[in-house]
């Protein structure tokens, strides 16, 4: 067979399956719809996803998939194994920010379910930098890490209107107006100044090692650095497809835990593969198993189309 | 080379004139016309001249890596863009105001007259407040006094317009000033070039 008379996108999707399957991830076939109810009580995962809503003929609410983990793990929580690796290729369908218009976006990605045993990180981000390897064009995987902030009790007594806001300026790296909402909020000297080094905390994992001596007073953001570093280490990097740590990397804490990452790739104007630990989810599906977890990741295919695009 | 969206007129020659200083100006700026592309292939740098409020949306779509525009602008786009530097000019708040001694009815669904009809509705979304929005190009303080709207929310910068159509500030619920934003992507991959022209324009503006 002629591979060549594929598009590049179609080629894409066949190495991307091809990696996953070799690594012992078998392919999930979704459903385009869900009960709407799975994905209402994980509104908040969803970011505030519009969804796209119908009844059928016995009246039950459905809606078209915003996103596919919560369909994985819905699955996951009835399946005897004890690991369960899947990968998928899905459209889902969100509301567009720019247009305010429903639009389906295709998705390449893997999720990893444990049941027993939750560390799995290396295998996944490998696999992860693996698929960044095979763009056409130079790329950077950033890693950071949620559990400083998880073990910061003064984020924690803030309500969540004020978490949201301050994930919000962390992830802009919007220093004056952290620096201005951290003040009106009475945050107590040290959770101030851990909060703002954070924003400095970005660059290459040999850069991020140089900053560690500066971190002992801050034991947890110490700890997450030395991981991120240590995972970074495990990674095949070159000049053209490079590591960044960066901890204005974040996301809801109500969900994810421990690492997340981004890739992205020269000449596509937003991260093109996004993922993470997000063990607390797994756990609201399987609440018997107190110590499963999950990591995935996915990639979008429409925002690598400036790259991947083309017809042939 | 380094693609930087600035807005065209006051604002911009403003921000045009701190880049010269930090080392980013070229010398055929004031003889641009009526281009909109300026390349200085020399410095490596290129330069948008766009309107103010599509700066945001140049920027987050990736066609320019760096962009300067007003908080205001930035917050009503929505765009997804980091926010690296606070440049402390173009000083001014987003405000709710209304005809003085306006008594606001709880029981009754709020009107509201503005131009940022994205960041009124994320103000009175985040209070669970009922509120109707009636989208203005202009002259926002005409349509309490006329009775189209019970409020407003504008731009304040000193409150004499509001004052002249006797209108008060209910509540000053955003500082804006020029802020630098930068594209997502491109700060992975143009990193050094961009933190180096940010630590230029911190020492000039603290040479200030």
């Amino acid at each position: 067979m002629d591979l060549s008379l594929l598009s590049r996108q179609e080629r894409l999707e066949i190495e991307l399956s091809l990696l996953f399957t070799e690594n012992g991830f078998s392919r999930i076939k979704l459903s385009q719809f869900d009960e709407y109810e799975l994905f209402h009580q994980h509104r908040a995962f969803l970011s505030g996803e519009q969804m796209l809503t119908f009844t059928d003929p016995r009246g039950k609410l459905y809606a078209l998939r915003p996103d596919v983990t919560l369909s994985v793990l819905k699955q996951a929580a009835y399946q005897p194994e004890e690991c369960i690796k899947v990968y998928y290729k899905e459209d889902v369908f969100r509301m567009s920010a720019e247009t305010h218009s429903y639009e389906a976006g295709r998705q390449i990605g893997i999720e990893r379910i444990e049941k027993q045993n939750p560390s799995q990180e290396e295998s996944v981000l490998l696999l992860a930098q693996q698929a960044l390897m095979l763009l056409p064009v130079d790329t950077v995987l950033v890693l950071s890490h949620m559990d400083f902030l998880d073990r910061n009790e003064w984020f924690h007594s803030l309500r969540e209107q004020d978490q949201i806001d301050v994930l919000h300026l962390i992830s802009r790296k919007n220093r004056s107006d952290l620096e201005k909402f951290l003040t009106k909020k009475a945050c107590p000297s040290e959770n101030y100044e851990e909060l703002l080094m954070v924003l400095d905390l970005v660059g290459s994992p040999d850069s991020i090692e140089e900053k560690l001596e500066s971190l002992i007073s801050y034991p947890d953001l110490f700890s997450a650095c030395l991981e991120l570093v240590a995972l970074s280490r495990m990674l095949p990097a070159d000049d053209h497809h490079r590591i960044m740590i960066d901890f204005s990397l974040v996301n809801s804490l109500n969900y994810y835990n421990g690492l997340i990452f981004q890739g992205f790739a020269e000449g596509c104007r937003d991260y093109v593969l996004s993922g993470g630990r997000y063990d607390r989810l797994a756990r609201q599906f399987m609440p018997d198993k107190e110590s499963c977890g999950a990591i995935g990741f996915a990639l979008s295919l429409d925002v690598l189309e400036p790259i991947v695009g083309d017809t042939l | 080379m380094i693609t930087i969206a600035l807005p065209k007129g006051r604002l911009g020659d403003k921000i045009y004139h701190l880049l010269d200083q930090a080392g980013y100006g070229f010398s055929a700026m004031d003889d641009v016309g009526r281009k909109l592309v300026i390349d200085d292939q020399e410095k490596q740098i290129r330069y948008l001249l766009v309107k103010p409020v599509d700066v945001a949306v140049y920027v987050e779509r990736g066609v320019a890596d760096i962009g300067v525009c007003g908080k205001d602008i930035i917050e009503e786009s929505g765009a997804d863009v980091f926010e690296l530097l606070d440049l402390g000019f173009g000083k001014c708040s987003m405000a709710v105001a209304a005809p003085e001694g306006f008594q606001e009815n709880p029981r009754k669904r709020l009107r509201v007259a503005t131009k940022f009809e994205n960041i009124a509705r994320a103000y009175y979304s985040k209070r669970g407040r009922d509120a109707e929005f009636i989208h203005l190009n202009g002259s926002i303080e005409l349509a309490p006094v006329l009775g189209l709207t019970d409020v407003i929310v504008d731009i304040v910068e000193t409150g004499t317009t509001l004052r002249e159509n006797h209108l008060t500030v209910i509540d000053r619920f955003m500082d804006i000033s020029a802020r630098l934003i930068v594209n997502r992507s491109s700060y992975r991959f143009k990193e050094k070039e961009i933190s180096t022209l940010v630590d230029r324009l911190k020492e000039e503006l603290s040479l200030d």
